[in-house]
Formats: structure tokens, sequence, C-alpha cells
């Protein structure tokens, strides 16, 4: 259930996505509405080529829309937004979660999650005692400086999740997280998403195929066909 | 801090050695052009910074050091005599080309004849010998680069030059042109072993200090005088740069030598910036997704190319003058960089490395960030 009590973090309104492949126009997204609240985990699910993918683009900002508005605290993007404005929400507010973890190969996983305050270009003061502590809190403490190839895929995940959440975003963009991983690994991410939602009030939004991640939702979205069925 | 710029470059040790050999042999290949150019050039007027004249009296058309110039005694005579001698001071000087004959094979030197007591030019860098023994007719004092046609050749010794037997009075150093060694001798001897008669091959003029003479002046003087030119030091020092640069070949030669090392230079860092954003493609994609500004990955891409241009330079350029010191050593081929010289072709580079990853900046920017979400 959803709480109405709790702050609106992102709100998508009439968003439509048709990509024009060779002539032939396709409407990935017709007309979706969805907010986003704060602290909550929400689940999109849907078959291949429903959407999933698109949705989370648009929402993560790396994606015009063709039509409609993304309202993102008190800043309303749409099909016209400058790159360098969405890029600057994406490095602020938002983390990332990809199905292939996409660290960085030649970085270790402590200098994996301190590139994000080159990147962030903030207060780097402490940084590097926040990242050990994120990565301590995903029990890969033992693991600061391995290189990714030297990681299992749990472990890849896990340091992905904490670079997604080391500069405290408000909301993390999961693709397919548990889709390289084993099903212990899959619920350990399910818990993990649970405890930061919970802790942090951090908003997550995951696509994914994984009925095993169900029991860490508190909304569950199907689409298809590039609209929400519920 | 991390830094991803040096920690992506040195990921892969092979392929970053690599690039910084084929890096170092094109900078070596521009440093080695540049020392041998700047130390023909600085060679090539040697004896004209060396001497204290204001004004070099040439054969007509022969405005340049290394000409070939030809002043008969009588010309020598009008020019003298159409001249206030309270006004200036006039040497001969004899420089011109020549062959040392040493047993099956020649080897090219380059005469130089003075007036022993000449207050306009002597040879500089004497190591051994004493200038004022040239007074005794034929005899040399010779650059030690003779050594190495005429290994052992020693003070009283006899060397053949143009056919006739010369006896070494002692050693200088430094005394040379390109390939060719310097052998000072009397302008009498000169003017003998050349078939010159009274003639010469340049009068150098000195202004008498108080007199207030100058170019103008002495040209005016020599008005009537035909078949010669007059130039001013730095003319005649210019002109003998330019005749290096632009006419004689060489000027040409290494600037193709230089402008290949900048081009292989730059196909060398195109290729790795251009494959390797290939192959980092997703991890480019990943980067934007997660906010890297474009500024911060053209500073990356940038602080790889200098970095890898700096580190190929210093290699580049401490191989240079290994190298250039060796062969400098066993052929006498002038090899001379300077400070000046290594600052400005390593500005040169970097501009080369800039220039080579635009397309690879290109490339970058066209990286769509959804890519991270096709796995």
């Amino acid at each position: 259930m959803i709480n109405l009590n709790k702050n609106i973090v992102m709100e998508i309104k009439d968003i439509s996505k048709i990509y024009g492949l060779k002539g032939v126009k396709v409407n990935a997204l017709k007309n979706i509405n969805l907010s986003l609240h704060n602290g909550e985990v929400v689940i999109i699910m849907g078959p291949s080529g429903a959407g999933k993918t698109t949705l989370l683009s648009i929402m993560g900002l790396l994606l015009h829309p063709t039509e409609g508005t993304i309202k993102f605290g008190d800043t309303i993007f749409d099909k016209d937004s400058k790159q360098s404005e969405l890029t600057k929400i994406r490095r602020n507010s938002i983390g990332f979660i990809f199905q292939t973890f996409n660290l960085i190969k030649s970085l270790n996983v402590l200098e994996n999650l301190e590139l994000m305050a080159k990147i962030s270009k903030g207060n780097n003061n402490g940084y590097r005692d926040r990242c050990i502590s994120m990565l301590e809190l995903l029990n890969m403490g033992q693991r600061l400086k391995h290189k990714p190839k030297h990681l299992s895929g749990g472990e890849m995940q896990r340091v992905s999740i904490a670079r997604a959440l080391i500069n405290e975003p408000q909301v993390i963009l999961a693709d397919e997280p548990t889709g390289n991983l084993d099903s212990e690994n899959g619920h350990i991410i399910g818990e993990y998403f649970k405890k930061i939602a919970r802790e942090r009030g951090t908003t997550i939004l995951c696509a994914t195929h994984d009925k095993r991640l169900e029991f860490c939702a508190d909304r569950i979205i199907h689409i298809e066909d590039g609209s929400l069925m519920n | 801090m991390v830094n991803l710029t040096l920690k992506d470059l040195i990921n892969d040790k092979k392929k970053f050695i690599l690039v910084c050999l084929g890096l170092t042999t094109s900078i070596l290949l521009v440093l080695f052009g540049v020392g041998m150019l700047n130390g023909t050039l600085n060679e090539a007027t040697n004896i004209i910074e060396n001497s204290s004249a204001d004004a070099w009296i040439t054969q007509e058309n022969r405005g340049n050091a290394l000409y070939g110039s030809y002043i008969s005694g009588d010309l020598c005579d009008n020019v003298t005599n159409s001249l206030e001698t309270d006004n200036v001071y006039v040497e001969k000087l004899i420089y011109v080309g020549g062959v040392v004959d040493h047993g099956n094979d020649f080897t090219t030197l380059q005469m130089v004849g003075i007036n022993v007591s000449s207050k306009l030019l002597k040879p500089w860098d004497v190591v051994s010998g004493d200038v004022t023994d040239l007074n005794t007719p034929f005899t040399a004092l010779i650059d030690e680069s003779f050594k190495n046609s005429l290994p052992g050749v020693k003070i009283d010794d006899e060397i053949v030059i143009n056919g006739v037997n010369i006896r070494v009075i002692g050693f200088c150093r430094n005394n040379k042109f390109f390939i060719s060694s310097y052998a000072w001798m009397s302008l009498e001897t000169a003017q003998i072993i050349n078939n010159m008669g009274n003639g010469t091959s340049f009068l150098l003029v000195k202004y008498k200090s108080g007199s207030g003479y100058n170019l103008n002046q002495l040209k005016t003087d020599l008005n009537e005088i035909e078949n010669v030119d007059i130039f001013s030091k730095t003319q005649i020092s210019a002109n003998t740069r330019d005749y290096m640069l632009y006419e004689s070949g060489a000027g040409i030669g290494v600037g193709i030598m230089v402008v290949m090392g900048l081009f292989v230079s730059l196909i060398i860092i195109f290729l790795t910036m251009y494959s390797n954003v290939n192959e980092k493609t997703p991890e480019f994609g990943t980067l934007k997704a997660v906010g890297a500004s474009k500024s911060f990955l053209y500073k990356m891409l940038m602080g790889q190319v200098g970095l890898l241009m700096t580190l190929s330079y210093i290699f580049g350029t401490i191989l240079t003058y290994v190298i250039g010191f060796y062969i400098s050593d066993i052929t006498t081929m002038p090899i001379q960089l300077n400070l000046y010289l290594i600052i400005v072709f390593y500005c040169i580079s970097l501009l080369v490395g800039i220039f080579a990853i635009l397309i690879a900046i290109r490339k970058v920017n066209k990286i769509d960030p959804i890519i991270v979400f096709k796995s």
C-alpha cells in the first residue's frame, strides 16, 4: 500500500515515447502517469519489449520523452530540456544500478566509489571514509582493493549498489539488478533494497523480470505494450 | 583521491609501454632533425658570429658565407684605397672548402686563412699550440675532429691539404661546419694552396670607435666599386642561415623529417585513443549516465594524451642527447638542442596530441548514456 503521507519525489505526467526506426514509428510508451514517493520500493514488471527500459531511461533523465513532463523536486523536464541540466540532476540526485554492473575495470572497489566524488564535484572531505563505511555496510569491507575482475557477480552488484548510494541520491533506478545473479544473491539484493528504502528514505524503482524480488516491493507496476496495467 | 586518467592509461601496461615506445621513437625523429638543423645553422654562421667585424664585403651576388666568394687582389686594393683608414680597419679572410688526402681516401675540410695578428677573427677554443706559429708558412691549426679521419694526428705531423704538405701546429675545438673541420692558416698559406694570388674570399670591415662610421657610409664610399656587395654582420649571418634553410635543401630535408615524426605521433595517438574509446564505450556510457560532465571526460582524455606525450617527450629528449652525443662524436655531425627548442617542440607535440584526439572526443560525445541499459 502506498503511504499517501509520504512526499512525492518524482512524478511523470502523460509521458509518451515514439521511436522512428527506418520510417516506421514505434510507440514505446503511451501516455504514462506515475509518481514515486519517498522511501518506497517500486518494481516494474512486464515482458520483453513492453517498455520497461524506455520508462526507466526517461525517469533516469537519460532519454527525452516525445511528449509529457517529468517533475523532479521542483524542476520540470520535458522533450526540450537541456542535456547539461539532465546531467546535473543525474549526478546529484539519481543513482543507477545496472544488470551488467558497469564498474570501471581499471579501478578497484574503493576507487570505483571514490570516482563518484570526482564526478559530483562536491565536498570531498571525509569521502574516502564514507566510501569505506558504505562498502562495509554492504559486506564488501574486505574487498576494497580488489578489481572488478576478481569479484563474483553478487559482489560486483553490491559495489554497484554502493556506488549508486554514495552520493545519497533521492532516487535509485535499477535495471534487472538480479539478472546476472543466482537466487541467493538475488535475494540479498532485494533485502538491501528494502533496507535502503526504510533506513535512508531512498526511493527505488526497479525494472525486472525476476519475481523473486517481489518480496521487497511496496508497489508492483505492470507494463505491457507501452502502457501501465495497474 | 582516485586518478582515473592515470589508472585507465596504465591499466593495460603492455599497451601503454608499446605506445610510449612508438611515441618516443617519433619524438626522437623530430628532435634529432631539429637538433641537426639547429646545429648546422649554428655552425654555418660560427665564422661570422665569432668575428668582431661590423661589415662583410663579398664578391657580387655571393652574399653569404657559404657561397664561394672570390675578390681579386686588385679589387681588394680598390676597396681599401677607397676607404679612409681613420674610419675603418679592413682585413682579408679566406674561407674555402678543400680536401685532406689520407692515403686511399679524402675528407672535406674548410680552410680559414687569416691575418695571424688579426683583430677581427681568430680560432676559438684553442686547446693546444700557439696561433702566432701560423706565421710560419705551410702550417695549420686544426680542429680536433680531424682525429676522426686522421687517427693519431698530433702537433708537428704533416697532413696533405689540396695536395700540399701542411704541418700541424695546434688544435682547437668546435671549429667546424657540419662534417667539414676547420684548418686555420695564415692568409698567405691559404692563398698559395688555393691559387688565389693576392685575392681573398671576403673583406672584413671594422668601424673605428669614435669615428661614427656606419654601413650606409661604407656603401657610399664604395659606391664606385663594381663586383662587390656589402653586408652588415647581421645581414650576412641571416643570409647564411636562410641559404642553409631554404636553398641548400637541408632545411627542407630536416623539415620533412620533423613533419614525418609529428605525423607518426599523430597517428599513434589517434589510433590509441580512438581504439581506447571504442573498447571502453560501455564505461564512457556509464560515466555519462552517472553524471560525468563533458569537461570531466575531455579532461580525462586530454590528461591521458598529455601524460603520454610528456613521458615520451622526456624519453625522446634523453635519447636524442645520448644518440646525438654519440653520433656527433664519431661523425662530427652537429646535433644541438637548447631549452628553447625543447620547450617549443614540446608544445607543438602536445598540440599534435590534442589534435589527434579530436575524433576520439567526437566519438565520446556521440556515446549515448542510454547504452547502459542495453545489456
